[in-house]
């Protein structure tokens, strides 16, 4: 009996071990037992980059029948943390060999990780030149372009029109003659009118799409802080005077902010060309939304109507494995630089917004959009090239982590614009570690 | 030593050898390599030995202060409110007057069973500006007029995750308390009641004293687990509004992952925390033992 004990416990023990080294040898990616390889793609969103990658693998394999490789697309939660991470850790066997990066974050990702990253051969006059700054780094080009964030202002056409304010009216506008419009819809209707998903002093996100829209951004083209821009100034001056009008409204997240949207206590919102998914959630409310271009910012040199929120781009990344790595690199150029008809497919059923010019021809641009009742694709389609281009460098995180602890003291009227920026200069300064 | 004895104590060695080489390999070995850690700037790929210079980055750091000062107002403002209300929630459920006193304590002792993560969620939920708490007291009490900004207000804000804290950590620390509070002989009671004490001074004279090693042992770990709080804030405010709740833990958090990553820097605030806990419970212990 004690035998058996003993015995027992030994294999306990050998058990334990075998799982803690199978665990620690646990690869991700380029496994190639039997001549095999696999090539891992992480993305985040199950509906949308998800399925587009989904369909990505189907149209390659269909055309590659002999490739010898196969590609495991994964949908990853809490996704830019564990990006990080996963880089971080610096274990290149455990990379996935494609990722999605945000372009916000691109040239963090890029700078802290040149080592990680394989340099990819993308024909950039291909993609929307706003593009270019995003995936490139120190003149390399490591992303493949993909989705756009080209925004748009979306509105209940129908309650703006009862107090007589027509789809016409609203283009190719400053934000100075849209708060005059706009102003009118507010007091007769009694709602508001933008939403912001965080308070309106916290939400980094009609500050960064005004920014873009007049070509700047936080930072100059060096990298270095740049809130001293009149472009910086004219927004935050802009985002106050719709404040003091109760014309926008900040909410406590996402969720809420789209609630009001939906049940029709806000009426309209500056957002990337995606948010179109969210607002036809609400299928109830077809044919109320209509669309039209984001007003620019007023005395501002090179202020335009076109501007951005969000978008993405691929990435390869250095796993050690050869032949896994050039089977990533080659999926990438063959599907997203060189096939309009996947394009054309994902337009249609995700509704991508995509950045690859040759795929312009595509019918599904031109076609109506029921639930607006517009052209909506054309739209974005038109705007995509006219976007400005910013280089969005390393910090914006640091940035808008110190805009939300000090615009709210310029909004309320606490601290003056030169105060408020003085601060946030200084709070940089003092974070980063440099100017 | 007989056979047996002998046997017993391999078989012991196998027992601790595995937690052993799990805690050199989990534990010892990367304390060990974040010493080197702190020195250098590690800035994703590339490290630069910086000596103590972050420290003196620290140092300016107002964003660094900031977080610590908010630690340090849950740390001030819960602890004693949560260790008085576990004393006295022990004392009650500790009465033999009391009827369905397991119940009683179970239920009290149940929030600690919920994970960290959803009751946050939860508390997001109740106290959002059309939650539960405000449709109550606004529908249902009738006591104001407009929702109340608890998680948009910066002092509501702080209010509310320090309810949370209240809500989960006091059944936990009343346990302890309870368990102390057996070992606390009935006669010295009898005695004092004979000798005409009231309950009150019983409580001070009595109850109090013979608890101190437990209140030294709950007050020494909440402060380790205040200045290390993470989940709620992250989870009911993230931080915000405006940075109001954002504690130390969760800026280490963001310089680590969220901004341009930086594990030396980090490392460096993780060990000036370390400190900062280490003389806290320095200076408890000694208080505690003064007394004596």
């Amino acid at each position: 009996m004690k035998k058996f004990t003993k015995a027992l416990l030994g294999l306990g023990v050998v058990l334990a071990s075998t799982t803690l080294l199978t665990a620690c040898g646990n690869s991700n990616s380029g496994s190639s037992s039997n001549g095999k390889t696999t090539v891992t793609i992480w993305a985040d969103d199950p509906n949308f980059n998800v399925p587009i990658m989904k369909t990505a693998v189907k149209m390659y394999n269909a055309e590659h029948k002999n490739s010898g490789v196969t590609f495991k697309v994964q949908t990853q939660g809490d996704y830019n943390t564990k990006v990080q991470t996963v880089l971080s850790a610096g274990n290149k066997k455990n990379y996935p060999n494609i990722i999605k990066i945000e372009d916000y974050g691109s040239q963090k990702l890029i700078s802290s990780y040149q080592n990680s990253f394989l340099t990819q051969n993308v024909d950039l006059s291909n993609f929307s030149k706003y593009k270019k700054s995003v995936v490139n780094y120190k003149g390399k080009t490591y992303g493949m372009p993909f989705d756009s964030g080209v925004s748009a202002l979306f509105y209940r056409k129908d309650v703006f029109a009862k107090y007589g304010v027509k789809a016409k009216d609203l283009n190719n506008i400053t934000w100075d003659q849209f708060m005059k419009l706009a102003e009118k819809v507010h007091k007769g209707s009694g709602k508001s009118i933008l939403g912001t998903g965080a308070l309106v002093g916290e939400d980094p996100d009609l500050v960064r799409q005004m920014l873009q829209s007049a070509g700047s951004w936080y930072f100059d083209d060096s990298g270095k802080l740049d809130v001293n821009s009149t472009a910086f100034k004219q927004s935050l001056k802009t985002v106050k005077s719709l404040k003091d009008n109760g014309l926008v409204t900040g909410y406590s997240d996402f969720n809420a902010r789209n609630k009001a949207l939906y049940n029709g206590n806000n009426l309209a919102v500056v957002e990337g060309a995606w948010f179109s998914a969210s607002l036809k959630a609400d299928k109830k409310s077809s044919g109320k939304w209509g669309i039209a271009t984001v007003p620019r910012l007023t005395n501002v040199k090179g202020a335009t109507n076109s501007t951005n929120e969000g978008g993405s781009s691929w990435y390869a990344l250095n796993t050690g494995n050869a032949k896994a790595d050039n089977a990533a690199k080659k999926f990438l150029k063959t599907m997203f630089d060189g096939n309009s008809k996947f394009y054309g497919k994902v337009l249609k059923e995700q509704a991508a917004v995509t950045t690859y010019k040759p795929a312009m021809t595509n019918k599904e641009w031109n076609t109506n959009d029921t639930f607006y009742n517009q052209k909506v694709n054309q739209y974005f389609k038109q705007n995509l090239n006219k976007i400005p281009s910013v280089s969005y460098g390393i910090h914006s995180s640091e940035v808008e982590n110190i805009l939300s602890g000090n615009l709210n003291n310029y909004y309320s009227g606490k601290t003056s614009l030169d105060a408020t920026i003085k601060k946030i200069q200084s709070s940089y300064k003092s974070q980063v570690g440099s100017n | 030593m007989n056979g047996v004895n002998e046997r017993t104590n391999r078989m012991g060695w196998w027992f601790i050898g595995l937690s052993i080489v799990s805690f050199a390999v989990f534990m010892i070995y990367p304390i060990l390599s974040s010493v080197k850690l702190v020195f250098s700037s590690l800035s994703g790929d590339s490290s630069t030995f910086v000596g103590f210079g972050n420290f003196v980055r620290l140092f300016h750091d107002t964003t660094f202060w900031s977080s610590l000062g908010n630690s340090f107002l849950f740390l001030v403002v819960e602890v004693p409110i949560m260790l008085l209300f576990a004393i006295i929630l022990a004392v009650v459920l500790n009465s033999k007057m009391l009827k369905l006193r397991g119940f009683w304590r179970l239920l009290i002792f149940l929030p600690c069973v919920t994970s960290l993560v959803s009751y946050s969620i939860l508390f997001k939920m109740l106290f959002s500006s059309d939650g539960l708490i405000n449709k109550f007291l606004m529908n249902g009490l009738h006591i104001i007029s407009s929702p109340i900004p608890w998680l948009t207000d910066p002092t509501m804000a702080k209010i509310v995750i320090i309810l949370a804290l209240l809500w989960r950590w006091t059944g936990y620390n009343m346990i302890f308390f309870l368990a102390g509070l057996q070992n606390v002989s009935e006669e010295i009671y009898e005695a004092a009641e004979i000798d005409g004490a009231s309950k009150i001074q019983q409580f001070l004279h009595i109850t109090l004293p013979a608890l101190r090693p437990i209140i030294l042992f709950t007050a020494v770990q909440s402060t380790i687990s205040t200045l290390q709080l993470f989940d709620e804030p992250m989870n009911i405010t993230n931080g915000g509004p405006a940075n109001s709740s954002t504690t130390i833990a969760m800026y280490i958090y963001n310089v680590s992952f969220k901004y341009v990553p930086n594990f030396g820097y980090a490392a460096a605030m993780s060990y000036v925390v370390m400190f900062i806990i280490l003389i806290l419970s320095l200076i408890q212990m000694k208080v505690a033992k003064n007394d004596d």
